[in-house]
Parts: structure tokens; C-alpha cells; sequence
């Protein structure tokens, strides 16, 4: 005859079984996501690097490209009122871009072996003591990489990894 | 028989079985992520070599050393598993005679040909070397490092335009690599032990892998 006591032991003995099993399941989840988290994040950095060092490569701006820059500096550089608009992004193709704000608020789906990312991309002018965005021209301009991805989240919305780089129009 | 006894001995049996198995689950995971973050050290280690020697290619110490009037090559390998180019660029007899600041030619290469390895048949040795052009009359020294820690993909693309999505092939070496302005790199390093999830079967490797696009400012310099 099975007492009382004997079956609530092992139901009690069976619910921390059961807790410890839950606990090392999702332990081991969590590691897989990391490892994958990781994973996607090298090619994160490695492709918001990449479009920085491509629009390093470029002029400061378009109108230092030619042998001699502009008179008046910096209030010769682009107005950031004519920096490109993202209407005027989605008919241009990247290997048009001649000069460092031709990259403002350009966007794009790269794929990798890693899947899909997007990328995109904004380009400012900042003051020069403080670096805070400014509408005016100075001889500083900044560039903002935003890059996300669909296996990348936090929460319900994909993580945004932003990379940044300021440049100066003396230190080329 | 008591009935109690023997439900005892079902119950823990079947608790026996489960931490066993929960054990082996733990103990994978710990092995997969044990590899993986080696995987990923070492192509750390190598893409650290990598970012310093591509982004620098044809510099100086201390300066951008290509001329925009001179003739100088950068590039002189522009293959799918192999690149060379120079750095410390000289002009003239005299700069290139220079004992202080010799040219040096540095060449990545996968060797495709051997497998280094028994345990995962897919390794290859990515070799760097670095050739330093010795002044007249003394033999050009060279330093070779082969990087044995599971590369098993090192490719190489070729853009001639900056931001193209459409790749040159078969550049090869000397004439015809000098238009070359981006180049890609991807790199795929594998563990030498497999990781089984399931009593049977092959187990697969664990594989860590990198690419990044390099935009070497010399190579944007027009003659």
C-alpha cells in the first residue's frame, strides 16, 4: 500500500528535477544565442568599418575634389541643405558617390554568409569644440553607420549597432 | 513485493537517465562554446594582421609614400588566394639603396594544395611573407610565418570601381592589377574537433567566419 507521504516525496522530487532541467535547457540557450549574437556581430563591425573606410577614401567634400578647394572656409563646403535626401538616395548606386557627404542618408541590404544586414547611413557637420550636430558648415563632418539585423534583437525590435567617425578637413 | 519500493526505483531510474542526458547537453554546449571562442580568437589574431597590412599597403613609416607622377606599383599579386604588394615604397637608386628604409614585398597565400591536418582534412596553412629588398649585391631577407590554426578559406575579390557590387577575376600578377581600388577578404577558420549532438553520426565542425571589404587609400591615389 503506497502511502501519502512516499508520492508527495516524489512529486517533490520530480518539480526540482524539473526546475534543475529547465535551468540547464535554458542555459544552453542562452550560449547558443551568444555564440550566434557573437558571430553576427564581427561581420556587424566589420561592415560598418568598411563603409567608413570607403567614404574616407573619398574627398571631404564635393567641392575640395578638384585641385583647388574653395575660398572661403568652411563656409565654401556644402550647405547641409544640399546634402543628398533619401528620395534622392534610392536612384543613386554607391559607386556613384564621389564625395564624403554623398553618403548622407544612404541605405542599403548587404548580403553576407551571415544573412541579411541593413545599412544605414547619415552625414553631419559638428562643431568643432564639442562635437554636437550642427547646420552650419564647419571643418568637421561626422559619419553615423547604422547597422541592424533580423537575428539581432533586443526585445521585439532589431538591436541598432551605430558606428561613428569624425573627420577633419586639415587632417587628411 | 512493495508496490511503494518499486515505484521508487521506476522514478529514480528514470531521474538517473535524465540527469545523465542533461549532463551530456551541458557538457556539448560547453565543448561548442569552448571552440567557438577559440574559432573566434583566432581569426581575431589573423584579421588583426590582416587590418594593419591591407589598410597600409604602399605606406611609408611615416607617410603616404606612392606618387601620384611617379610609376610606382603597389599591387604586384591580385589572385583569388593569394595577394602581394609592396610597402616602404622607394623612388629612387638612392631611396632604394637606402639600408634604413628597404622596400618590402608582403604576400598572403593560402596553400590549397596539402591538408595539414588529420583530424579536420579541410585545414590549409595560410603562409605570410614578408621580403625585404636588400640594397645591391646582398640577398633580399625573408621572413615567413605559416599560420597553422585551421584556416580553411581565404578569398580574395577585386573591385576596380570603390562601392561596386561587380568583382574583376583573373587579375593574376605583374601587368593588369594596377586599376584594382577595393578588395575583399573572406576567411573561414574551423575547429580541429567535431562537436556530436547525437550518439551517431559525423558530428559537424565548428567554423568562425569573417570578411570585410578594405579600402586601401594608396590604391585610390590616380596616376
Amino acid at each position: 500500500m503506497i502511502g501519502y507521504s512516499e508520492v508527495i516525496q516524489t512529486m517533490a522530487a520530480m518539480i526540482i528535477f524539473s526546475m534543475i532541467l529547465i535551468n540547464a535547457n535554458y542555459m544552453i540557450q542562452r550560449n547558443t544565442m551568444m555564440q550566434i549574437d557573437g558571430e553576427l556581430e564581427q561581420e556587424v563591425i566589420s561592415l560598418g568599418q568598411e563603409i567608413i573606410e570607403e567614404a574616407r577614401s573619398k574627398p571631404f567634400d564635393r567641392e575640395t575634389q578638384g585641385d583647388m578647394p574653395p575660398t572661403d572656409i568652411p563656409g565654401g563646403f556644402t550647405p547641409t541643405a544640399e546634402f543628398p535626401t533619401e528620395e534622392e538616395q534610392e536612384t543613386r548606386e554607391r559607386e556613384q558617390f564621389t564625395a564624403f557627404e554623398h553618403y548622407h542618408n544612404w541605405s542599403e541590404v548587404i548580403t553576407t554568409p551571415h544573412g541579411d544586414f541593413n545599412i544605414g547611413v547619415e552625414v553631419y557637420y559638428v562643431d568643432e569644440d564639442n562635437f554636437e550636430r550642427v547646420e552650419e558648415q564647419t571643418t568637421f563632418k561626422k559619419i553615423e553607420v547604422i547597422v541592424t539585423s533580423e537575428f539581432l534583437r533586443g526585445g521585439d525590435e532589431p538591436r541598432k549597432y551605430q558606428l561613428e567617425f569624425i573627420r577633419n578637413y586639415y587632417a587628411e | 513485493m512493495n508496490l511503494g519500493i518499486v515505484t521508487s526505483y521506476i522514478v529514480a531510474g528514470v531521474i538517473i537517465l535524465g540527469i545523465v542526458a542533461m549532463n551530456l547537453s551541458v557538457q556539448n554546449s560547453s565543448a561548442e562554446l569552448t571552440l567557438t571562442q577559440m574559432q573566434r580568437q583566432y581569426v581575431a589574431n589573423i584579421t588583426d594582421m590582416l587590418n594593419d597590412d591591407l589598410s597600409n599597403m604602399g605606406y611609408d613609416v611615416n607617410d603616404v609614400t606612392r606618387d601620384p607622377e611617379g610609376n610606382i606599383k603597389i599591387l604586384e599579386c591580385a589572385q583569388e588566394n593569394r595577394i602581394s604588394f609592396y610597402r616602404n615604397l622607394c623612388e629612387t637608386d638612392e631611396e632604394c639603396n637606402n639600408e634604413d628604409r628597404p622596400r618590402e614585398l608582403v604576400e598572403w597565400r593560402l596553400l590549397t594544395d596539402d591538408p595539414i591536418s588529420e583530424s579536420n582534412p579541410n585545414h590549409r596553412t595560410l603562409r605570410r611573407t614578408v621580403t625585404t629588398e636588400a640594397p645591391e649585391e646582398e640577398d633580399d631577407i625573408v621572413d615567413e610565418n605559416n599560420i597553422n590554426i585551421g584556416v580553411t578559406q581565404f578569398d580574395i575579390q577585386y573591385y576596380q570601381t570603390v562601392g561596386s557590387n561587380n568583382n574583376v577575376t583573373g587579375l593574376g600578377c605583374g601587368s593588369g592589377v594596377d586599376n584594382v581600388k577595393q578588395l575583399k577578404v573572406t576567411l573561414e577558420v574551423q575547429s580541429a574537433e567535431r562537436i556530436h549532438h547525437r550518439a551517431h553520426g559525423d558530428g559537424r565542425f565548428i567554423n568562425s567566419v569573417w570578411e570585410k571589404r578594405f579600402t586601401p587609400q594608396n590604391l585610390q591615389i590616380e596616376d
